[in-house]
């Protein structure tokens, strides 16, 4: 019988994300799992562009901006999951990296045995490309992965 | 999970695929959903040789008849169990089969083995997952290979 206990929802705060979250939920009530939210912010910060480069400080301002402002839109999330369902556990945590990298950690880092994340939507010639980052976690995972319609 | 209504489960006709049925058997049952299985029984890579290859097609033939005798007695099994599977068997190319039943039957889950990147699995089932996957014709379960073989 599948009965996941421990639940990581990727989520970059669209809305997408937010399906897929919805989903977990329900399969964390479903089985009493733990929920593991987590935003994973892309390393790739292109400090130059042509002759002109922002300036070390200022870049590491930014970055644990970024951080900072991820941990809190984490922790609004949570907050409205756990006061509609108080009997959910729900941890949440940012990461700077290669988002696809920092996820995979996370899964083996926090023993996870189901990944619930969104495949993108995009309408016409997109229709059939599904996220870089989804493509990797999905085929470099070592748990089940639930991917979500968007 | 009231969107989930009606999953479907894709075999490959593999030995390891019983135990992606089983998950499906446990995801329907949990949420009261209406459980199909398709195995596909994949036919291009037979198309298009210029010197009949009989052995070869019969042996292929023979076995995925072994497979799929095997799975259809775990379908059985579950529905003595009072669980309702439905049971499609399908030739051609594996990938359009599969999305094409998914439209047919208003399929909202699909469940489907995942596979490890190595040339031989991508092979044999790689590109179809793929094409599957990319295609996101509704919400994707991917079983891992690991639990398969540990079972």
């Amino acid at each position: 019988m599948f009965a996941p206990k421990k639940i990581l929802v990727p989520t970059d705060f669209s809305v997408y994300a937010d399906n897929a979250l919805k989903q977990a939920l329900d399969i964390a009530k479903q089985n009493k799992a733990k929920l593991f939210l987590f935003h994973a912010i892309d390393d790739g910060f292109q400090q130059c562009a042509v002759d002109y480069c922002i300036n070390e400080g200022d870049v590491q301002r930014i970055l644990k901006e970024s951080i900072k402002n991820a941990q809190d839109k984490l922790h609004q999330e949570a907050k409205k999951i756990t006061d509609s369902n108080p009997k959910i556990e729900i941890v949440y945590d940012a990461k700077r990296g290669i988002p696809y990298e920092e996820i995979l950690k996370e899964q083996e880092e926090k023993g996870i045995d189901l990944i619930v994340i969104a495949s993108h939507g995009k309408t016409g010639i997109l229709k059939n490309l599904i996220g870089g980052v989804v493509d990797k976690v999905v085929k470099r995972a070592k748990c089940q992965v639930l991917l979500v319609r968007s | 999970m009231d969107l989930i209504k009606h999953i479907l489960v894709v075999s490959w006709l593999t030995k390891y695929c019983d135990k992606t049925i089983q998950f499906g058997v446990s995801l329907s049952q949990k949420y009261k959903a209406e459980l199909s299985v398709i195995h596909v029984m994949d036919t291009t890579w037979l198309q298009g040789w210029s010197i009949p290859m009989v052995s070869v097609e019969q042996e292929h033939k023979r076995d995925m008849e072994k497979y799929k005798i095997e799975l259809h007695n775990i379908i059985s099994a579950e529905n003595k169990k009072g669980m309702a599977i439905k049971e499609f068997v399908r030739e051609g190319t594996p990938s359009q089969i599969v999305l094409q039943l998914i439209e047919e039957e208003n399929i909202d889950l699909l469940i489907l083995r995942s596979y490890e990147e190595s040339r031989l699995e991508r092979m044999l089932v790689g590109d179809s997952n793929d094409e599957i996957i990319r295609a996101k014709p509704c919400s994707i379960f991917l079983v891992k290979q690991q639990t398969c073989d540990v079972g």
